[in-house]
């Protein structure tokens, strides 16, 4: 267990608990099926209550020291510029990758490290989830890893928070740049109902990793994701695999870091399809205690600045020799 | 009809999200966006002041006496 971690000891507890939230997401389960939201769900409003863990959700959010507190607030304040009229008629695409090409340059004047296009998917959503956009935008904002690699404590829980503001900030720009091509959009990014994981991975900016976050090639998993949906057409990138997924099959880092043991060390039936999967139910009391905990994420060996690229490299030779012999 | 149709049908936006999310080109709808979010914000903030400064110190007495801190009637204040 990483050395500054306190140990998954609580001081709170459930006198009745909630429905496991492993059912709840379809752990063991061959069917196919869109799950209900168990923790976080800001955007559901006046539907919270029917959350199951949503009073450890409150917990969460009112044990959080204020530093971490407020960056929150300030992120969803940031929120109320997530939609906006278009008031210009709309561009003609006859190119759809040359428009990609331009909204991904627009992304990088903003200041978004990484950048992917993918379909939106409601079957990738929540169940009773929708939203009436044909494309998602998914975007990656790289944290400070000097903060990071302080998780579980509070320079980390900041710093999450600051990466999800920033992220919603960004969302917005770009969603905003779209409108003023006479396109609809929205940003969505703290605080709101859209399930990204799917359609991040769909759009290339990282494949998934043991510890159940994006891992991407250059950063690791030292980055938040926002997204942008519209009905601008553009041309769709490409699920990527640069070797992640064979690294995790043999690193056991996260496994054994995590001090409520959540993370599963092989691959799980989770809705009718084997991938990393990490326990809900142990996982969210020692998050919900630490401030949303971030351990999985700082250790894992892609995450150190630089060594990504040099991973990948080293993985695709292996894999192309054992093809060769 | 495609997939985004039908179900859009089975859930509507709630009124906090209509509320944040303004696509009409009016100055003042924007403010009143503005009111209501600073609003939803404040009583957020109120709430962390003090629902949750309860929680906060009945979680602490309770690592302290070794009790636990029970969080199902987390709005009432909980139970130690």
């Amino acid at each position: 267990m990483k050395p500054n971690a306190p140990p998954a000891e609580y001081a709170f507890a459930y006198k009745e608990m909630p429905y496991s939230g492993n059912k709840i997401n379809g752990l063991g389960s061959t069917e196919k099926f869109r799950p209900h939201p168990p923790f976080h769900n800001t955007g559901r409003g006046s539907d919270r209550e029917e959350i199951p863990w949503a009073a450890l959700d409150t917990f969460f959010n009112m044990s959080n020291p204020w530093t971490v507190f407020w960056e929150n607030i300030r992120g969803l304040w940031e929120r109320r510029n997530a939609a906006g009229p278009v008031t210009t008629e709309p561009i003609e695409v006859t190119d759809p990758q040359a428009i990609s090409d331009q909204v991904k340059a627009k992304a990088k004047e903003i200041g978004v490290e990484l950048i992917g296009i993918s379909l939106y998917d409601d079957d990738s959503q929540y169940v009773e989830n929708a939203f009436p956009y044909k494309y998602a935008i998914m975007l990656g904002i790289v944290m400070d890893r000097e903060a990071m690699v302080q998780a579980p404590h509070t320079p980390a829980a900041k710093e999450v928070m600051r990466g999800y503001r920033l992220g919603s900030r960004r969302a917005n720009q770009l969603a905003a740049y779209i409108r003023s091509l006479g396109w609809q959009a929205e940003g969505y990014g703290i605080g709101e109902d859209l399930m990204q994981h799917p359609m991040a991975i769909a759009s290339g900016i990282g494949t998934l990793g043991k510890h159940g976050s994006l891992i991407s090639r250059e950063y690791g998993s030292n980055f938040r994701i926002t997204s942008v949906l519209t009905d601008l057409p553009m041309a769709v990138d490409e699920p990527v695999d640069f070797g992640a997924e064979d690294f995790c099959r043999s690193c056991k880092k996260c496994v054994t870091e995590c001090p409520p043991g959540a993370i599963f060390d092989t691959k799980q039936m989770v809705r009718g399809v084997e991938k990393w999967y990490v326990d809900f139910d142990k996982c969210i009391f020692y998050f919900s205690d630490h401030m949303g905990c971030s351990i999985c994420i700082e250790v894992c060996p892609w995450s150190e600045p630089g060594r990504g690229p040099k991973l990948s490299e080293k993985l695709l030779k292996r894999r192309a020799e054992a093809k060769v012999s | 009809m495609n997939s985004s149709e039908t179900q859009t049908e089975t859930r509507q936006a709630t009124t906090s999200e209509k509320q944040f999310r303004i696509k009409e080109d009016s100055f003042w709808l924007r403010r009143k966006r503005d009111i209501f979010v600073f609003r939803y914000l404040a009583r957020i903030v109120w709430m962390w002041l003090t629902v949750g400064g309860r929680i906060r110190r009945a979680h602490q007495e309770a690592k302290q006496s070794g009790k636990t801190y029970y969080i199902d009637n987390i709005m009432g204040g909980g139970n130690v």
